[in-house]
């Protein structure tokens, strides 16, 4: 920002940084505008017009009588990267997200080939399968496949997943998932998948794919996310080396 | 509802033998017929099986032909900035970049917060359009301060890699970009450009890159056809939960 910026644009980027840096939380109240006025030693008038700007751009939203409140917003900003590596509900509990699952089925199958072939099984081994569907603030964003090499989870089954975090059972069971390889196309949801989450045939959906190892190269888990692209944007930062 | 439903196991037992190149990319998939034979279920389940595959991009249809390995995508690194010219090589596969236009403008309102730019600073607008195996794949915006690659419309920005000219001839240090991932619907300009359909769903992929000494280098919009590219992640370390 250049100090020879106009003064409420320079006001309202700096409201827009502590948005951004969560000074300011979604569904918060802000200073009222007097007390903005007195700490950034400004004509009420100046702030008066930063914050326009900023209900106008959707960044904040005021109520009568009450005040002007940080916009909630309804897409998640989700940073994949390698601090957020142990999957989606963590990086929705950084963000303050009311999160719930629900079961939809679990059991065993067997790995044929294609499971096989990710988890490193051989083709009639057992698979723990749990397929969840996730909710941000009471509506779903999600479906999750989660396969996991029976050997290692033997209890599985004795776990209720819609209260219990996989990555801590996993941990339990000295098989914490340290390493991921993850892949992520776009695809549009197909009429299962539309009816699970309560959207449109076609809509489009964040599809993920992740191997996860333990620290003795062991593959425990391979998971198939299926992410609304209405309720989240993904984000990474690439470094070049 | 059953755990995994036969149509997900023969969707999955596809997918396995596309990855473990019984079947190569272009080829003919087996006829329905033959794939229930093979896999031991009824033609019916192997039809809705095919469907998955379809809508995930792993084959396409050719009418009264049958179903055909889609092309492999094009892998998108995610903790690397890389050059999507040497992926493509990498891959075995040909491509070329089309320059569609190079203009010097300054940027307006609607720019200068993404490039992190005051308005009014001169910039090179840059469309290209990517080709691969003679396909169109990406329609890719750049804009790049003129002070930063003051003689950019004198170099071959089709043969050469972007980052190479900028770090090679303009000795830039680029050091790290922050993309975002959405999807987009496809609009006339984009629609012709890409030989879409309006109203064809598009991932957009948007971000800046920055030097080493933290200046905007990059602001770049990117708009790819869905089915041919993946974004992988697999040098990724888990935090501990």
């Amino acid at each position: 920002m250049d100090y020879r910026m106009p003064i409420y644009i320079q006001i309202r980027d700096a409201i827009v940084q502590k948005v951004n840096n969560k000074e300011y939380l979604p569904g918060e109240a802000i200073p009222s505008e007097r007390k903005l006025a007195e700490s950034y030693e400004v004509n009420r008038m100046t702030v008066k017009k930063a914050i326009d700007a900023l209900v106008e751009e959707g960044y904040l939203f005021r109520v009568h009588g009450k005040g002007t409140f940080v916009q909630r917003k309804h897409r998640q900003r989700l940073a994949w990267g390698s601090d957020d590596a142990s999957g989606i509900s963590a990086l929705f509990r950084e963000q303050g997200v009311r999160r719930k699952d629900k079961v939809l089925v679990k059991g065993l199958t067997k790995a044929f080939n294609y499971l096989g072939s990710k988890l490193n099984l051989a083709k009639y081994e057992d698979v723990y399968v749990v397929h969840r569907l996730r909710y941000a603030n009471d509506e779903p964003f999600g479906v999750e496949y989660c396969y996991m090499p029976f050997k290692f989870f033997e209890d599985a089954d004795e776990h209720n997943f819609e209260n219990v975090s996989i990555y801590n059972y996993m941990e339990s069971k000295g098989h914490f998932p340290i390493k991921f390889e993850q892949r992520l196309i776009i695809i549009e949801a197909d009429e299962k998948l539309a009816k699970q989450m309560g959207i449109h045939t076609n809509d489009p959906l964040y599809y993920f794919e992740y191997l996860g190892k333990d620290k003795d190269g062991n593959v425990v888990e391979y998971t198939e996310s299926y992410i609304r692209c209405d309720k989240a944007v993904f984000t990474y930062e690439a470094k070049r080396i | 509802m059953r755990l995994l439903t036969l149509d997900i196991i023969v969707c999955n037992e596809i997918k396995y033998m596309i990855e473990n190149t019984p079947i190569l990319e272009g080829e003919k998939l087996p006829s329905e017929r033959e794939l229930a034979e093979k896999l031991d279920v009824q033609r019916a389940t192997v039809r809705t099986g095919l469907k998955i595959l379809l809508q995930e991009g792993w084959i396409c249809s050719r009418e009264r032909s049958g179903y055909y390995v889609a092309p492999r995508r094009i892998e998108k690194n995610v903790y690397r900035i890389s050059s999507t010219s040497q992926v493509v090589s990498d891959m075995g596969k040909q491509q070329h970049i089309k320059l569609l236009s190079i203009e010097k403008k300054e940027i307006g309102k609607d720019l200068f917060n993404k490039i992190k730019l005051p308005i009014g600073t001169k910039c090179f607008f840059i469309d290209r359009l990517r080709y691969v195996d003679d396909e169109i794949v990406s329609l890719e915006e750049s804009l790049v301060p003129c002070d930063v690659a003051p003689t950019l419309m004198e170099k071959d920005l089709e043969n050469r890699s972007f980052y190479s000219i900028l770090e090679e001839d303009y000795l830039i240090d680029l050091d790290s970009s922050e993309q975002e991932i959405i999807v987009v619907e496809s609009d006339e300009f984009l629609s012709k450009s890409l030989h879409v359909p309006v109203g064809e769903k598009l991932v957009k992929q948007q971000g800046l890159v920055l030097s080493i000494d933290g200046k905007p280098i990059e602001y770049s919009e990117t708009y790819m056809i869905m089915n041919r590219f993946v974004y992988v992640n697999d040098d990724l370390t888990g935090k501990k939960s």
